[in-house]
């Protein structure tokens, strides 16, 4: 049986520096590391224009657990595209109700809400959101805990 | 302490997509389907085999997925990826070799400069996968 870890690992077109200093805004903490490591940083990349220099290589922000949130820009000088999908959601599982609401209008500020937070069928606190930055998130708190 | 789950959506083939995500990484399936639900006998007979909620579990490793669409469509995209990391050489080829079987190798396993390996791959249902080997 392997034995590996588990992260998101999100993708943004210039936008991953901004996109995690607001996520840093909402879940506290500090990247983990160097802090953002940049294009311009790897070995080869010294023909490439400022603007991709300065392009997120990877950064991390750990959110709890052993969970850790990680993301870099794409380089379109390398003919990356970024496509923004519906397929993949973050799921979150605060420990509580109050918690779950304080992540739930931070993250969502300025983004698309799907499900408002409300107490559900199945016994969980739930919501559900697409961010301003098009990742989406579920938050899910147990009550019956 | 708070956990994260990467949650995914299929269109009807939920079930199959988490077998083999299962056949690749192992660990303990759980399938519910509409079927299984009260609900069931107020669907066609053509919806009640998709899946409500499927659950893969392996030590601290969660996968959940549905074939539950959003109102406008099921949209495939490559902003979110699943990041896995190994500390065997071994492991991660072979997981690499069994998640791409039928995808897309998109950055096939390469030694990286800070000393390990790497690759991307996009699965035969669509999904992004990244996997990194730390320095052994």
């Amino acid at each position: 049986m392997a034995s590996f870890k588990v992260n998101p690992y999100l993708n943004f077109d210039g936008k991953a520096e901004e996109a995690f200093n607001f996520y840093k805004s909402v879940f506290g903490g500090e990247f983990a590391g160097a802090g953002i490591m940049r294009m311009g940083d790897a070995p080869g990349c010294e023909n490439i224009t400022a603007e991709e220099k300065n392009r997120v290589m990877h950064v991390s922000l750990p959110i709890g657990d052993g969970a850790v949130l990680m993301a870099s820009d794409t380089m379109p000088s390398m003919g990356h595209e970024l496509k923004v999908g519906n397929n993949n959601y973050i799921s979150l599982h605060p420990d509580s109700k109050e918690e779950a609401d304080r992540l739930f209008a931070g993250l969502s500020a300025g983004g698309k809400v799907e499900m408002p937070m409300e107490d559900m069928f199945w016994g969980d606190y739930f919501g559900s959101f697409q961010d301003k930055y098009g990742v989406q998130w579920m938050i899910n708190c147990n009550t019956k805990q | 302490m708070m956990q994260a789950h990467t949650y995914l959506t299929f269109n009807g083939n939920c079930r199959e997509a988490m077998q083999f995500y299962q056949q690749c990484l192992g660990g303990d399936l759980q399938v519910q389907t509409l079927h299984d639900t009260e609900l069931s006998h107020r669907m066609p007979d053509t919806i009640k085999d998709f899946v409500l909620q499927a659950v893969l579990t392996m030590n601290s490793f969660t996968l959940v997925a549905t074939d539950m669409v959003q109102d406008e469509g099921l949209v495939k995209g490559n902003n979110v990826s699943l990041l896995l990391t190994f500390n065997n050489k071994r492991e991660i080829k072979n997981c690499y070799q069994k998640l791409s079987e039928g995808g897309e190798q998109t950055h096939p396993l390469h030694h990286t400069y800070y000393g390990g390996l790497a690759g991307n791959l996009r699965d035969k249902y669509g999904n992004c996968w990244l996997l990194t080997l730390e320095a052994e």
